[in-house]
């Protein structure tokens, strides 16, 4: 895998209850059409609800979409064994969901499945663990008792330890303070350069977008209504409704209509 | 030994029914207003359990090895469709698969007792077949639907961390182990409180009925403990079955939560 992603033209729709019990469709994503390219950090941006973790999870393929087609390098994600293109495309989830055992136990979950030997795993685990601001105490401790800027931390770790070829990261800097946000984004940043992965990070903060990526788009309301380089969707942004997203105009969550 | 008991003819059996004018008669001066309910179910229990009376008797007497076979494959079926019949999302293969699950624990445990335990030469002697399976049957339910609902909310409540898990490279069967396991527990730690306290704080009903009907109580605590061990066998089995079987249904071809499962 080169990693080039295409998405053409995807339409997106979840059932819903609507208030009188009954199920309704209602699109999620509309007309998503971008590229992300090799060694890219790809900005995902938008208000709560735009549709920034569907966009992630089918490219994940936790669903699949109704209509248009994901490419990377020219073939359809479809063509892919579903485990080898999850492996490869790595999702951090916005929430970071502990397993049981201990933090290295987390870690090491991923190349368990793949059947990689413990010991190689541990020693990679040993390198990293300064550069995501850990000692080795760390891996020993029960999940659930880290707080919750470390659960972050150990939630990318655990991605990056399957080594895949795309990272992508779904608000890793919510709920935390300024300080811990930049340390993430540092991280992201890092895992970019020294580890040549691509990133696709997701965010409704436009200032970490800008801190880290080359990229981006801003999904409203599941429509993208600006893309392009960093510089384009900052310096020049063409829709007003982009405008006051980036101006903090648009409250969170209210991106829908 | 002494074979003869009391028979209850149709007056001692309408004399019983004042037995539930009582529990009407409480029920009307506490305005529950389940006067009714009583009534129906009075009613009832009396109209289905002579109507199963009589078909046994028929059996019974027929002692034909096809009737014993439709009657067991009649009460497997109303069984599996019970087990589920309180779960809201169902999928195509749910009733086919808890039927099966029922079937197999029920029929091997009943196979293998009547062949090393009870050494019964014709498997469709009605006597010991239709009681016994009756109790498997019955028990493998209850622990069928427990498992399902427990599976259900598991997999609901755990959702998220589920698809944490698919997304690092997790097949289902990987991702739900935690839960299927915890589900197995769960549905069937009331069969091992039964075989806990059976003797000290229930006496079974089969055991009851035996002496009553003038077996020795000696006899009959034999018969109840390999009862016993059939259902926590057969029980045990159906749990594990559905279990393996199930939580498959949660899941689609491209290794997807099912949304409409949960
Ligand atoms: N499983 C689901 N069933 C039905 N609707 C869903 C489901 N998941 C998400 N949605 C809806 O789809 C829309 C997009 O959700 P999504 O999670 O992609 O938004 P988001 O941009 O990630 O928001 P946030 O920044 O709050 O995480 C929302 O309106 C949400 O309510
Ligand atoms: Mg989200």
């Amino acid at each position: 895998m080169k990693q080039k992603i295409d998405f053409q033209n995807i339409k997106h729709k979840k059932t819903m209850k609507n208030s009188d019990g009954e199920d309704v469709k209602k699109t999620v994503l509309d007309e998503i059409s971008f590229t992300i390219d090799e060694g890219d950090v790809f900005a995902v941006m938008g208000p709560s609800g735009s549709g920034k973790t569907s966009l992630l999870r089918l490219l994940n393929r936790l669903e699949d979409p109704m209509h248009g087609n994901i490419l990377i390098d020219g073939k359809n994600i479809l063509q892919y064994p579903v485990v080898e293109l999850r492996r490869k495309v790595g999702l951090v989830f916005q929430i970071p969901y502990m397993f049981e055992g201990s933090v290295l136990d987390n870690l090491l979950y991923g190349p368990n499945l793949a059947g990689e030997k413990p010991e190689d795993k541990k020693k990679q685990v040993m390198e990293l663990l300064p550069w995501f601001g850990f000692k080795e105490d760390m891996l020993g401790r029960d999940p659930d008792r880290l707080s919750v800027g470390e659960k972050h931390r150990v939630n990318i770790l655990r991605t990056l330890m399957n080594d895949p070829d795309v990272i992508m990261l779904d608000e890793p800097t919510s709920s935390l303070d300024p300080g811990s946000a930049r340390n993430i984004l540092e991280l992201v940043k890092d895992i970019n350069q020294k580890k040549n992965k691509t990133i696709v990070l997701v965010t409704h903060i436009p200032e970490h977008a800008r801190m880290v990526s080359n990229k981006a788009l801003i999904l409203i309301d599941g429509k993208i209504v600006e893309k392009g380089t960093v510089e384009e969707v900052f310096d020049n942004p063409g829709a007003s409704i982009a405008r006051n997203f980036l101006e903090g105009k648009t409250d969170i969550g209210n991106g829908q209509e | 030994m002494d074979h003869s008991y009391i028979k209850i003819d149709n007056t001692s059996l309408l004399t019983a029914f004042a037995l539930m004018a009582i529990a009407m008669l409480i029920s009307y001066i506490e305005k529950t207003k389940l006067e009714k309910d009583f009534f129906v179910g009075a009613l009832r229990c009396f109209v289905q359990l002579m109507i199963v009376g009589y078909i046994l008797k028929a059996i019974f007497d027929a002692n034909k090895w096809y009737w014993v076979a439709l009657t067991l494959v009649i009460m497997i079926c109303v069984a599996g469709f019970e087990a589920i019949r309180r779960e809201k999302k169902k999928g195509r293969y749910t009733f086919p698969i808890f039927t099966a699950a029922i079937a197999a624990g029920t029929i091997s445990v009943m196979t293998i007792t009547m062949v090393f335990v009870l050494k019964i030469e014709s498997w469709y002697n009605p006597q010991y077949i239709i009681p016994m399976m009756g109790m498997l049957i019955g028990n493998a339910m209850n622990g069928a639907s427990l498992l399902i609902n427990r599976l259900h909310s598991e997999i609901k409540s755990n959702r998220d961390k589920i698809e944490t898990k698919l997304s690092l490279g997790a097949t289902p069967k990987m991702a739900v182990g935690d839960h299927v396991r915890e589900s197995i527990r769960a549905a069937m730690i009331p069969a091992i409180n039964y075989l806990m306290v059976i003797g000290l704080v229930t006496l079974p009903g089969m055991m009851t009925g035996q002496i009553i009907a003038g077996a020795d109580p000696a006899d009959s605590v034999r018969y109840q403990v390999v009862i016993m061990y059939m259902i926590t066998a057969s029980t045990s089995i159906t749990i594990f079955i559905s279990a393996i079987l199930a939580y498959k249904g949660f899941f689609n071809k491209n290794l997807q939560l099912r949304d409409e499962m949960l």
